[in-house]
């Protein structure tokens, strides 16, 4: 089967698959190829086979990719583990000092009694409508409340007076011991009075008053809110 | 030099497909990066592993590329072709957790009913879908050399000039060799089919 001819043939063919062939030689084989079926079937073969090489070298190029990005994350990942080194140094610190601290002060004491961060909503597999908001909200049950804020505040710029941004940006703010801002999103929350979140934001910010001293302000919205324990709380001041 | 087989535009969208088409590393290298991180995250929110999740991702990755390639596919933008490529590996891991494969796996799952017809492939495109695949064990299974020569020339569209400089060869015997190298692959394709 090797004979001149056949490499002759092979050598026509791959030019015309590759478009190496001139626009005048191309007219040319096109034509031939529309009368001859033997032609048709060797370039229809000869297609099949460079599809193969293309597609099998894809592949092997994809697996190279593929292990370039995982050996990139693992070396975030040892860079988190120093960060996260260092995070749980940092709150055994804080933990100790403050335990020393709150012992003085009531208003820190129950602060620290009744806050704890938002459940947050569930993430679901709709979800993917609303594919950054619930991506922010993954961060946030991770506790990574850096990431969840920069996340909800590239939504927030075009949603400023949305109640559920508000009121997790405001969480968020919170547990990242951010009070200021934390209240400032939070009041905005409230100003929405048919929010499902109203009851909770009240809370978050009547803790926020209690965390400033302020015990006439934390009543205020402690009244303000129908939870269960937002009324201990209100007991315990009085 | 060999030409591309396209039509003189100049816009940016163009260039990126002219890039995939040309199989261009680091616009494809590109593409992978940006991509897998949220198919991924995807997967492992709806019940698969990181295994699955590259399967997937690798699987959509392709599909995508054969069809900018044979102009199904038209992308006006690299956001076009991201949310393409987020939506085809969505929907083959949706095929997967819908099929029978997944459901042997979970007694207590719910069953959906699948339209049959509109799933099915015509049975001319599984004939060309394995062949296919013959073809690709063929190539894993080629000495080194040749698959060197032939990613070279067929994948990297380098040309045979440039080719016989890096293998340090001359033009004729390049090009024999990768005649030679073609009719391999031709053979043991054919052989993997009977």
């Amino acid at each position: 089967m090797e004979t001149n001819n056949t490499h002759k043939q092979f050598e026509i063919i791959d030019r015309y698959l590759t478009n190496s062939m001139s626009v005048k030689e191309k007219v040319d084989f096109e034509l031939k190829l529309k009368h001859d079926l033997n032609l048709q079937k060797a370039v229809e073969e000869h297609r099949l086979l460079i599809d193969g090489i293309e597609t099998q070298a894809l592949r092997d190029k994809l697996n190279v990719f593929h292990k370039n990005t995982t050996k990139k994350n693992t070396a975030k990942h040892t860079n988190m583990f120093i960060k996260y080194a260092v995070a749980a140094s940092l709150i055994l610190f804080l933990g100790i000092s403050s335990f020393l601290l709150l012992n003085n002060n009531p208003n820190k004491k129950l602060y620290a009694k009744y806050f704890t961060p938002d459940p947050g909503l569930p993430t679901v597999m709709s979800a993917t409508k609303n594919y950054e908001f619930y991506n922010a909200m993954v961060s946030y049950k991770q506790g990574k409340y850096e990431d969840a804020i920069e996340q909800w505040q590239k939504l927030y710029i075009n949603k400023p007076n949305n109640d559920t941004l508000n009121y997790f940006l405001g969480i968020a703010h919170l547990a990242n011991k951010n009070a200021l801002l934390a209240e400032k999103f939070l009041t905005t929350a409230t100003n929405n009075q048919n929010s499902v979140f109203i009851d909770d934001a009240q809370f978050y910010l009547g803790l926020i008053a209690l965390k400033n001293n302020d015990n006439t302000k934390a009543k205020s919205y402690l009244k303000q809110s129908k939870l269960e324990k937002s009324k201990e709380i209100i007991n315990q001041l009085e | 030099m060999r030409k591309i087989n396209l039509k003189p535009q100049s816009t940016t969208s163009d260039s990126i497909v002219k890039a995939i088409k040309a199989n261009n590393e680091e616009t494809l290298e590109h593409l992978y990066n940006i991509n897998y991180p949220k198919v991924e995250l995807f997967i492992l929110k709806n019940n698969g592993t990181v295994d699955q999740a590259k399967d997937t991702f690798q699987e959509a990755f392709v599909a995508a590329w054969k069809n900018i390639k044979s102009n199904k596919f038209h992308p006006q933008s690299e956001t076009a072709i991201n949310g393409y490529l987020y939506t085809i590996a969505k929907n083959k891991w949706m095929d997967y957790l819908r099929s029978n494969l997944y459901k042997k796996t979970l007694s207590t799952s719910t069953h959906f009913q699948e339209n049959k017809d509109t799933i099915e492939t015509p049975n001319d495109d599984i004939f060309k879908e394995q062949r296919l695949t013959n073809v690709m064990q063929a190539f894993n299974e080629l000495g080194a050399a040749c698959k060197t020569l032939l990613t070279k020339f067929y994948f990297e569209k380098k040309s045979m000039k440039q080719i016989a400089k890096e293998l340090q060869l001359d033009a004729a015997s390049t090009r024999n060799k990768k005649y030679r190298c073609m009719q391999k692959l031709r053979d043991k394709a054919l052989k993997i089919e009977e």
